[in-house]
């Protein structure tokens, strides 16, 4: 499998099936934790599909987006719908941006992908504004884009982890 | 070979723009239905068995720290507390038998005057088990459900006041919607002028009075109780105290801080509100 990417001359091997419903259910039960202790923090599935939908595009679409949203919704008992409504478009965005954002290395894909969470969470809140008629959300929920930025680069070289070769390939 | 041949074919599926657009779609209709018509409660209950490992698996760090907590209690604050307790406890008790005596007292006056008997509560105790990881709601879940009679709309309190009501029930746990999330309406009464009006919850710490009936006489430092109109809450709970009106004339803005904070409680009491012995 090719990885278009400019700078990295690692071999990688293709994405593993089994690792990637590991990651996404461990994103779940992260994103289901209270959070009355440390105020809001990262979005854990949104940042886990972020990195399947750029690694495993045809694996990682608006289904299961939708489908692992659900299940955090009923989860958490929030308003059915909420989180797969900002999933759903996570997808969408990194799948449209998916060329330019894989010629860039982590630090580079979090300062473009910061934006594209910021904007699917006012996505969320805009929708639950029209649909529900709530505009109030927890003190922490702006800066959850900027941890998932800093967290970026430790999940994302996590989970390509078990993809790594350990060889590298000469620049043609 | 038909794999090879379909590979081949000019067949293509939808976009993933019109499937993010369609998925969109049926989200919205999710969303008015539970969030408007509460149609999907089921849906929701049957799906839930599927992601209940995934909370306990959530709930599990909370869990290890109370553990923690536990093993490193210190045994002199403990005791100190302890000792501050049975004090409260004792002038409570004082005060119950000063209650028991003007309850009997009053309902001998209202046999004499002929009128109905006061209603009266029954405490359920519960415990919340964790506050809610849904960002745009504050709500705690508590480990009594519909098992031990707990039912959607009981008033919630605790030590200083009302802290919230039940919105949904299971079986064994249920989910208390604190006053202050957005939307949650409480009608009150500031006794010390018998206006009655109604609270709405405004997020973070603040209520605002408004729905005010007749004239406003209300001024910053008065207490906010509950009127009893709504049928559920038993009348006279605490709810805050008024500390800003913004705006003059016919409907100002009232701003009430709430008395209780229902975060800080490890223990709740449900109050059900029984209508009066005949």
């Amino acid at each position: 499998m090719d990885q278009p990417t400019h700078r990295s001359r690692e071999l990688l091997n293709p994405p593993l099936r089994g690792w990637m419903v590991v990651t996404l259910l461990v994103a779940i039960a992260l994103d289901l934790i209270p959070r009355h202790w440390f105020g809001w923090g990262p979005e854990a599935l949104l940042l886990t599909l972020t990195f399947w939908a750029l690694r495993a595009p045809a694996w990682c679409g608006v289904g299961l987006a939708l489908l692992l949203g659900l299940a955090v919704d009923v989860g958490r008992g929030a308003v059915l719908g909420q989180t797969a409504l900002a999933a759903i478009w996570l997808v969408w965005g990194v799948q449209t941006w998916r060329p330019r954002l894989l010629w860039f290395g982590p630090w580079g894909q979090a300062a473009h992908l910061v934006w594209l969470w910021a904007a699917v969470l006012l996505l969320q809140m805009a929708v639950r504004w029209v649909v529900v008629g709530e505009i109030d959300h927890g003190r922490g929920y702006w800066l959850a884009p900027l941890w998932m930025a800093l967290l970026w680069p430790l999940w994302h070289g996590l989970l390509l982890w078990p993809q790594r070769v350990g060889g590298s390939v000469s620049p043609p | 070979m038909p794999k090879t041949a379909a590979h081949l074919s000019f067949r293509r599926s939808l976009s993933i723009t019109h499937r993010a657009l369609i998925a969109t779609l049926f989200v919205l209709a999710l969303m008015v239905a539970d969030a408007r018509f509460h149609w999907l409660e089921p849906l929701r209950d049957g799906l839930s068995v599927f992601v209940r490992p995934l909370v306990a698996l959530g709930q599990l760090p909370v869990r290890v720290w109370e553990a923690v907590e536990r093993l490193t209690l210190d045994v002199v604050a403990v005791q100190q507390e302890n000792a501050e307790l049975r004090r409260q406890l004792h002038q409570l008790a004082v005060q119950a038998w000063e209650g028991a005596a003007a309850r009997r007292d009053n309902a001998a006056l209202r046999a004499l005057l002929g009128l109905t008997p006061p209603p009266h509560t029954r405490p359920i105790a519960a415990e919340v088990l964790y506050d809610s990881p849904d960002p745009f709601s504050r709500r705690v879940v508590i480990d009594r459900g519909s098992n031990h009679g707990v039912r959607v709309g009981l008033a919630v309190v605790a030590t200083n006041g009302l802290v919230g009501q039940v919105t949904r029930v299971q079986p064994l746990v249920s989910e208390v919607t604190l006053l202050t999330h957005e939307g949650m309406r409480v009608p009150v009464q500031v006794p010390r002028t018998g206006v009655r009006g109604i609270l709405w919850g405004q997020g973070e710490e603040w209520l605002a009075l408004r729905d005010v009936l007749g004239e406003v006489r209300v001024a910053e430092g008065d207490e906010v109780v509950t009127s009893g109109l709504d049928g559920l809450y038993p009348p006279g709970i605490p709810v805050g105290r008024v500390v800003r009106i913004e705006g003059v004339g016919v409907a100002p803005l009232v701003w009430v801080a709430p008395a209780e904070r229902g975060e800080q409680w490890r223990q709740l009491l449900i109050l059900e509100r029984l209508p009066a012995p005949q």
